[in-house]
């Protein structure tokens, strides 16, 4: 199963817990996720580390390889300012902080709440499982439309794992450095522009 | 920030100690494990919130148009790259 999929089901399991509130009592919940999402950051930038073949793949192909993940970035941003325009209940900043996670379900929703906003974390979440699943399902149709790099764009943050496979069976070859290298950067984004959005 | 601080600190320590690769197979449990947690934390405040409860199916629609939005903006910006990059051999 897809580990989203797992994740999400955990996410529903936690509602139902809160919703009949069975809650354990021991646990501080909101002081121990600021704890934990700590270990996952930690966690997530030594896994990060790893991906040293990147300064090879730029040394390789040029500045113009960040073109990419930078007017990817941009588009979100803006395709999902756009929509919260329609929506009086959220304002500039939570529709840049939801554009700004980038398929990347786990790190934008968690630090989204951790500035204490819960439903836009929550919201969040299912846009950016939504992101992966539906670049999973609809890549031949995307592709299609719109070109061999529109599935990494559509994937965002997951086109260097979950969502890899899938675009380079509808694409070709070449297009396994680029997507790599576009996930990776758009992984290290993620932090930094929520961040940026939620503090600055 | 200090979340900023904390991730580039993961970053420097998994280059210092890359031959170890203990510390990896660590990092991800730590990694699973947490996030697993923090799902299931985040699952349980919005759960026990009943405003956000009965709220539940807008906030899974908003959801949904979020991810086309910016999936689409995405998708547009990056179309004229495809136009003069994209379709020749590179």
């Amino acid at each position: 199963m897809l580990q989203s999929l797992k994740l999400l089901t955990v996410f529903i399991i936690g509602i139902v817990l809160g919703y009949f509130n069975l809650i354990p009592s021991f646990v501080n919940i909101d002081e121990t996720s600021k704890y934990l999402l700590y270990f996952l950051v930690f966690g997530i930038g030594i896994t990060i580390s790893r991906s040293e073949g990147v300064l090879k793949i730029i040394k390789q192909y040029h500045l113009k390889l960040f073109l990419l993940p930078l007017l990817i970035t941009l588009g979100s941003l803006g395709g999902a300012a756009v929509l919260g325009l329609f929506y009086q209940d959220i304002t500039f900043q939570h529709s840049l902080g939801l554009g700004a996670g980038l398929g990347y379900y786990s790190l934008s929703s968690l630090m989204i709440s951790q500035y204490g906003f819960k439903e836009i974390g929550a919201i969040a979440l299912i846009s950016n499982v939504v992101r992966e699943i539906s670049t999973l399902v609809l890549t031949p149709l995307i592709v299609k439309l719109f070109g061999r790099f529109a599935p990494i764009a559509s994937a965002g943050a997951t086109s260097m794992d979950t969502t890899l496979a899938v675009i380079l069976k509808h694409t070709d070859k070449k297009n396994a450095v680029i997507s790599m290298f576009n996930g990776v950067t758009l992984s290290i984004l993620v932090p930094l522009l929520i961040t940026m959005i939620y503090e600055f | 920030m200090i979340v900023i601080a904390i991730f580039f600190l993961g970053v420097l320590t998994g280059i210092i100690f890359k031959k170890q690769f203990k510390i990896f197979k660590y990092s991800e449990t730590l990694t699973t494990i947490s996030l697993y947690l923090l799902l299931l934390f985040l699952g349980i405040s919005i759960g026990n919130n009943s405003e956000i409860v009965s709220n539940i199916g807008k906030i899974g629609i908003k959801g949904v148009l979020f991810a086309f939005a910016s999936g689409l903006g995405s998708i547009l910006l990056i179309t004229p790259l495809y136009l003069i990059f994209g379709k020749g051999k590179d």
